[in-house]
């Protein structure tokens, strides 16, 4: 019988205020992983940056709060994780750009205002944190399924329900039964358990990021678009 | 109280009342006055014992008015023959105006009783 | 790492919360609606080829599932017009209970309450969430998250009471949670401080009033009243059950003085002629007839 809730394990989260410094590393690394891709697309958007401009703040950022204590100040009783984050984004971005213009001695550099027409820097954030707790799900489960021997279950997944998100028109079950030579029950099945097995891994994947069920539950709403 | 002795007893006070109010609106028929509430009385009884069974079998506000206004209307005409036949005026609007109106009176509170206490 | 497209997050972000029912007899056809505790579907009851309702856990947790378990049982047990009847209780492969109910088509009491609808028909409405509430009390069960959003007016306008998620049996510790559960601005006081021991009936009656302000507020200062005692701070203030609550509303519908609002002269006279209107309208056009009659002799 698989495990139907995810076990409790320490929140990456509350590992960053750890006092192990080995702890806080390996939970920052952790948080880096999940974040980088939505932190930079953020300060892309938000600040009207170039693509390599964005990278390179995104790497100071993270760098940054392995030498100090910036993310480890975060109390989960006055804001969600992510809001925080999106903080001390906004300040170091701000920090920066402040050093910048010193170094360069009064060269001016302006911050190019929003039209309005952009999609909001926050949905960027919110969409490309979606975008990657689920990529990281997906992966999460292409190391179970290789482990247990049944790298077929995923294969046949990633052929239905991700590649073909973007065919208009996915195959249907007799094609992938002919494709992957297996009875269409199979596939039923195989399709049922891969779906179970990417629930719980983004579940776990959400878990590792928050400190209480509450804000599980909050996550899991905003991920679900609830 | 059941509804046909309700209507009895409201169509008969009605019927002296309406009676009586002769001696405002024809004081020339003041002599046979006692006649007329007699006669009034008599015609109200019948009509509130008749609207009151009405009411008692067919629960609707729409049709115990109706019923109420046409019983009215019908007894009242009824007297302006008697009137007539009578060698008298037959006061048609004195009579068949007040009577439809009273009908109504009768077949509203009817139909209100029965729906109290039915 | 794989790079998702927006279509694949969209996908995938659909397959995550989707419920899969195979091999049970029932089908997820859409979606209703997301509560606080669970997702509710429209679905299809293969066996017996018929619409029902589905609710599942959103997002599991022990507590949640046997709440819901709980709920799915409370409701099997309380069998009233005013609620929706339960059909089957089950779990999910990936360990989410669910339970399948009739489905109701209509509108939300939030929706109606906004509606053109008549004011005696809003109060005839309300005595019938009080109906149902009252039955349930009878029978030792506390709803504690009473609002219009919880109330439906179905397509044959049957009202009927919703969500019993958060329900408290009286005398059952496990449904005596700490925890604050409920609405804000439907919560009683006590419930808003957490002392769910304190928590009874009258935690409800707090609830109804303010549905009676929502729906009926501003329209009749006795109604108004009735609202205020519903809702009164301390439960000893309030009406000490929903029959007596119910009483007053339905003494106010049959033009009656109710017990909670002292009427002025004026107001008596109002009421007692808005009863009376067709007698005093016959009355009137009599008296109308007999001054004609004479004018015109």
């Amino acid at each position: 019988m698989h495990t139907v809730f995810p076990a409790t394990r320490l929140s990456v989260i509350e590992a960053l205020g750890s006092a192990d410094t080995e702890t806080r590393s390996r939970a920052l690394g952790v948080v880096a992983e999940g974040y980088w891709r939505p932190v930079c697309a953020y300060i892309a958007v938000r600040w009207q940056l170039d693509q390599p401009d964005a990278e390179d703040l995104t790497q100071g950022f993270f760098t940054r709060a392995l030498l100090m204590p910036v993310l480890e100040r975060y109390d989960p009783t006055r804001s969600r994780f992510r809001t925080y984050l999106r903080l001390c984004i906004d300040g170091h971005v701000r920090n920066a750009r402040a050093a910048e213009r010193r170094a360069k001695r009064g060269g001016e550099m302006t911050l190019v205002p929003l039209t309005g027409r952009e999609p909001a820097a926050d949905e960027i954030f919110e969409r490309e944190w979606v975008r990657a707790v689920l990529a990281d799900a997906l992966a999460i489960m292409r190391v179970q399924f290789a482990a247990k021997g049944r790298e077929i279950v995923y294969s046949v997944f990633l052929r239905y329900d991700v590649d073909g998100a973007e065919l208009a028109a996915r195959p249907t079950y007799a094609e992938l039964a002919a494709e992957f030579d297996l009875p269409v029950s199979q596939i039923t099945n195989y399709l049922a358990a891969a779906r179970r097995a990417l629930r719980l891994a983004v579940l776990d994947r959400l878990r590792t990021l928050t400190v209480s069920d509450e804000e599980l539950r909050r996550e899991t709403r905003a991920l679900l678009g609830a | 109280m059941k509804t046909p002795l309700y209507g009895l007893i409201l169509g008969g006070g009605l019927g002296i009342f309406d009676g009586l109010s002769a001696l405002v609106s024809a004081p020339e028929v003041a002599p046979q006055i006692v006649s007329i509430v007699i006669g009034s009385t008599a015609k109200g009884l019948i009509t509130g014992v008749l609207i009151g069974v009405f009411a008692r079998k067919v629960r609707s506000f729409p049709l115990g008015l109706a019923f109420g206004l046409a019983v009215g209307l019908v007894l009242a005409y009824g007297v302006c023959l008697l009137n007539t036949s009578a060698g008298q005026k037959p006061y048609y609007w004195q009579i068949m105006l007040p009577g439809a109106i009273l009908g109504l009176i009768v077949g509203y509170a009817t139909q209100r009783h029965e729906t109290m206490t039915g | 790492m794989m790079r998702l497209s927006d279509a694949m997050v969209e996908h995938l972000r659909g397959l995550t919360d989707w419920p899969d029912l195979t091999g049970t007899r029932y089908e997820i056809r859409n979606i209703i609606g997301r509560g606080g505790m669970g997702t509710v579907y429209v679905g299809l009851d293969h066996a017996l080829d018929r619409e029902v309702a589905i609710k599942v856990l959103s997002v599991e947790d022990h507590a949640r599932a046997e709440r819901l378990g709980r709920e799915a049982r409370i409701l099997a047990r309380l069998e009233h017009p005013g609620l929706v009847p339960v059909h089957d209780y089950g779990v999910l492969g990936d360990g989410r209970p669910y339970y399948v109910m009739k489905y109701v088509r209509g509108a939300r009491l939030d929706e109606y309450a906004t509606t053109a609808a008549e004011s005696h028909e809003k109060l005839r409405i309300f005595l019938r969430i009080c109906e149902t509430v009252a039955f349930a009390h009878a029978a030792g069960v506390i709803h504690r998250d009473l609002k219009p959003e919880n109330v439906m007016i179905g397509a044959f306008g049957e009202v009927l009471v919703l969500d019993w998620g958060t329900a408290r049996v009286l005398g059952d510790p496990e449904t005596t949670t700490a925890t604050v559960e409920g609405t804000p601005g439907y919560m009683a006081p006590e419930q808003l401080d957490g002392h769910a021991n304190l928590c009874d009936a009258r935690t409800d009656i707090y609830a109804l009033g303010a549905v009676l302000t929502c729906l009926s507020s501003g329209e009749h200062p006795a109604i108004d009243a009735i609202a205020e005692v519903a809702a009164a701070e301390h439960p000893d203030d309030r009406y000490q059950s929903v029959q007596a609550l119910a009483a007053d509303v339905a003494r106010h519908l049959a033009g009656e003085p109710v017990s909670v609002y002292r009427e002025s002269f004026t107001e008596r006279l109002a009421r007692l002629a808005s009863k009376h209107a067709v007698a005093l309208a016959l009355v009137g056009a009599y008296m109308v007839m007999r001054v004609l009659l004479i004018a015109w002799r």
